[in-house]
């Protein structure tokens, strides 16, 4: 599974344009690709992240990371600038960088790293620590269940069960075609209202079964068309 | 008025100036614009009522005030009329043309759209004779639904900052006895006197003259939501705390770390942050004095650790929140080695009304042990859902039954869980013990942040006590062995125990992790994270017995252990449950009784949600429960030969 996913997720990035590529320097040398992980161990299934890096971040010389675009370099900057680019506000940084591109891009964290000097290991422990900041990106479409106590004792769970059998998904992951992202979260403070739901930033209220797979079943009547997900 | 503010004089003339400019015209309608309400639809009642208030050309006599959150978030959208009291609830765009006729023209009152009391259907016309307001004492949440959040005018209208005024013509040392003397106790959920706390934080040497104060706003607990609505709704009361806060302990900068999962709250707080400072209510020399101080806000990245104040200023530093050991308290070396003085959102909107209306009136609501009054969060398997104020002393009972309006749809009350994922579940025994910090504790709960989840008889205790743990262990930053561990072994036999696959011994296993986790964390999440499993175990053993050794659970919940059946005698042959079914595992056609294949069934319970005939029973044991029967007469048709 692990192996998998490592060819998988190395495909897709951009190949470096020419005008970029330099000598890599002998230290990153010691940082290749490491060799492919054993085949997993049936009774303790392997950690998905074994040798791959991160989910959505697979690991590679920081030379291969496409460099950012002009736009997104200049998005970057009025972030960093809100900040007084100082390193104690690194959290706020992740958080405004993740909302502007929906998810944390490695190029983009390469970059904070430089710019603000810290080690990029710190961003990545932030990155993981904290629930709301994502390093893969989202589908287009994000739908939050709340999944607090009194959402518990109402039934979200059967919710969740729900979403993920209409869309073939689970609780964090999103569909292939970039359209859907199911999340959870401990609660959202709207408790009277539960169980609840989060569609695309919206609430939904006191929300029953019929009412969920109306709601889901829309957005997959829309899927993600060329334009947009360009 | 001239800005910003610079002595306390002109402040006083500021409130009388506010007072006049905002006063009330002849019909004000206060429309709760909070989270909750905004969930159920409120900003298109906003806009609905506005239109048509513009098209009648009332403008002039009627004003549309948006507050915040107002309590009742299960009975909204909801207005109260000015000056009647009147109260409307589940309103839609609608309904906006009745009230301004009846209410507004003819000084009537719409009847379909009030307080109806559950059970006698009795009608209740005005907000406080509701019983859900009757039975609350208003101090902190007063003005939460009276005023606009978004306007520091309106909050000087109704006496704000007059206590600032007060707090700075007085010594900083007088005004700490003060506090002390309110017994103001730490609303977030440990309980510790706030006044000790700044007394220790004020005397820790600062050698540059640096000291913080920190608002929590980090509401990690899920089921408790006062602090969002404090501050959605009254933001102004928590920065005024704050500062008189910071002027007795003599610090220079506040910061406020919030939730990121509440954004009106986090754009409420800024704006009144912002006001603040165009007032020069914020900022140097505050109203002419030698205080100089500044808020910032800190948006939280989800994690329920950070809740802790040592976590939390990490986070603040730009750290990952991780607790570190107290052996020096946060109030002499908390941020930046700094000495940090933190209070929850509650405890600080508390401060402004202990200043200004003294010690001695503070201490004469609640008990001895704990004074004033405490926010709940009234929610789960209660007729009335939302925010409630209640002097501290008052029994589960009258939590429950007199201000919560008893057990949803007329069930029997299993538990409460007070204190969230750190507090534990209390039996229909223990209804009559007090609600304040000690009687809490000393029931192997605690009073937590406020979080009151009630609990009915379709609520299976193993699994609460297991979405706890497992809650826990997602949360638990993974600094402790014992915590990170302990917590996922528990899950692990939790699980066990939900899926009928415990075994004897398990539970006297539960109890020594649950003993060592408790002894062994440095932080309160893994100090207190036993509490729901030891108290469900100790209250309800019966339950985990059970489960374990007849592999039934009582409250139809665990998925493994019941049974979904189609009533053979009862099927109407409707097929929606079949159409329905994600599985297809229901077989049967038009006009043959239904039946459901139990290899295919997932025990998703669509059939027994969507079944409108009562057709559809769900059995574990000698346990067994129908499903509803709405609107429809019976009509069943013969079973197939």
């Amino acid at each position: 599974m692990a192996e998998k996913k490592k060819v998988k997720a190395s495909k897709p990035v951009k190949k470096a344009s020419p005008a970029k590529k330099r000598p890599a320097p002998v230290v990153d040398a010691p940082h290749a690709p490491s060799p492919p992980p054993p085949a997993p161990d049936v009774a303790r299934p392997a950690r998905e992240h074994a040798f791959v890096g991160i989910k959505g971040h697979p690991l590679k010389p920081a030379t291969e990371v496409p460099a950012l675009g002009k736009d997104e370099r200049l998005r970057l900057d009025e972030i960093l600038d809100r900040y007084g680019r100082s390193d104690a506000n690194l959290l706020g940084i992740l958080q405004d960088i993740q909302d502007r591109e929906n998810w944390l891009p490695r190029n983009a964290l390469e970059n904070v790293a430089t710019r603000l000097d810290v080690p990029i290991t710190r961003i990545y422990r932030l990155a993981t620590f904290f629930r709301s900041l994502s390093l893969e990106p989202r589908g287009k479409h994000v739908c939050v269940v709340c999944i607090g106590t009194t959402c518990h004792v109402r039934g979200a769970p059967k919710l969740v069960d729900r979403i993920e059998l209409e869309m073939g998904i689970k609780a964090g992951e999103t569909t292939k075609d970039m359209l859907f992202t199911l999340e959870t979260v401990g609660c959202v403070g709207a408790c009277a209202m539960g169980p609840l739901v989060v569609i695309d930033k919206k609430y939904h209220g006191n929300m029953t079964m019929d009412g969920l797979t109306r709601l889901v079943k829309g957005i997959k009547g829309t899927p993600v068309t060329a334009e947009e997900e360009e | 008025m001239q800005l910003p503010i610079r002595t306390r004089d002109r402040l006083l003339a500021a409130v009388e100036e506010a007072r006049k400019r905002k006063a009330p015209p002849e019909h004000v309608i206060y429309l709760c614009a909070g989270t909750g309400c905004r969930a159920s639809g409120a900003m298109d009642l906003a806009g609905a009522m506005k239109a048509e208030i513009e098209g009648k050309g009332l403008g002039k006599r009627v004003l549309v005030k948006l507050t915040g959150c107002h309590g009742f978030c299960e009975k909204g959208p909801l207005v109260v009329h000015h000056p009647s009291g009147v109260f409307y609830q589940t309103l839609k765009p609608g309904d906006v043309k009745d009230i301004l006729e009846t209410t507004i023209d003819r000084g009537d009152v719409v009847e379909r759209l009030l307080y109806r009391r559950p059970g006698t259907g009795e009608i209740v016309r005005l907000e406080k004779d509701i019983p859900f307001y009757a039975n609350q004492k208003r101090i902190v949440f007063d003005l939460n639904g009276r005023i606009d959040p978004f306007d520091i005018d309106d909050y000087l209208a109704h006496g704000g900052y007059v206590a600032l005024a007060k707090a700075l013509a007085t010594e900083p040392g007088k005004l700490l006895e003060e506090v002390k003397k309110a017994n103001l106790r730490g609303r977030g959920g440990g309980g510790f006197p706030a006044g000790r706390k700044w007394e220790e934080c004020r005397s820790a040497p600062a050698p540059e003259g640096i000291r913080y104060v920190i608002c929590n706003a980090d509401e990690g607990d899920p089921g408790a939501f006062m602090d969002r609505s404090v501050i959605e709704g009254n933001p102004h009361r928590v920065i005024e705390g704050m500062v008189i806060g910071a002027w007795t302990i003599g610090a220079t900068d506040g910061y406020v770390y919030i939730r990121h999962e509440y954004p009106l709250a986090v754009e409420t707080l800024a704006k009144a942050i912002e006001e603040a400072r165009r007032y020069g209510l914020l900022g140097s020399d505050i109203l002419g004095s030698s205080l100089s101080f500044d808020i910032k806000i800190n948006r939280g990245g989800g994690a329920f650790v950070c809740g802790e104040s040592t976590a939390l200023m990490a986070s603040i530093e730009g750290e990952v929140g991780e607790p570190r050991a107290k052996h020096i308290h946060t109030a002499v070396q908390g941020l930046y080695n700094r000495p940090t003085n933190l209070n929850n959102v509650e405890t600080w909107a508390n401060v402004p009304l202990i200043v200004e209306r003294g010690a001695g009136w503070f201490t004469s609501i609640g008990t001895k042990g704990s004074s004033g009054t405490k926010i709940f969060s009234l929610v789960g398997k209660v007729a009335n859902t939302g925010l409630v104020e209640v002097p501290m002393g008052i029994s589960l009972r009258s939590l429950i039954y007199d201000v919560g309006g008893g057990i949803l749809g007329g069930k029997e009350f299993k538990a409460v869980q007070t204190g969230g994922p750190s507090g534990g579940a209390l039996p229909s025994s223990l209804l009559d013990l007090p609600v304040d910090f000690d009687s809490l504790t000393r029931a192997g709960s605690m009073m937590g942040s406020g979080g009151a989840i009630v609990m009915d008889e379709a609520t299976c205790m193993v699994d609460v006590a297991r979405y706890f743990t497992k809650f826990l262990e997602d949360e638990s930053c993974g600094k402790c062995v014992t915590c990170r561990e302990g917590l996922r072994q528990m899950g692990w036999i939790l699980d066990d125990v939900c899926a009928g696959k415990g075994t004897r011994g398990q539970l006297e296993l539960l109890g020594d992790l649950g003993e060592v986790v408790k002894e062994a964390s440095l932080c309160a999440l893994g100090g207190t994270a036993a509490n729901p499993l030891l108290s469900t175990i100790k209250y309800f053993g019966e339950e985990y017995e059970e489960h374990i050794g007849e592999k039934v659970c009582r409250a139809l919940v665990c998925k493994e252990l019941i049974r979904y059946e189609i009533l053979e005698d009862r099927c109407t042959a409707c097929g929606i449950c079949r159409k329905d079914c994600p599985t297809q595992a229901i077989a049967g056609a038009k006009k043959t009784v239904h039946v459901l294949d139990q290899a295919k069934c997932i025990k998703c319970g669509v059939c027994y949600d969507s079944c409108k005939y009562g057709s559809v029973s769900v059995a574990s044991g000698s346990y067994r429960r129908v499903s509803e029967q709405i609107k429809f007469k019976l009509r069943p048709v013969k079973a197939s030969a």
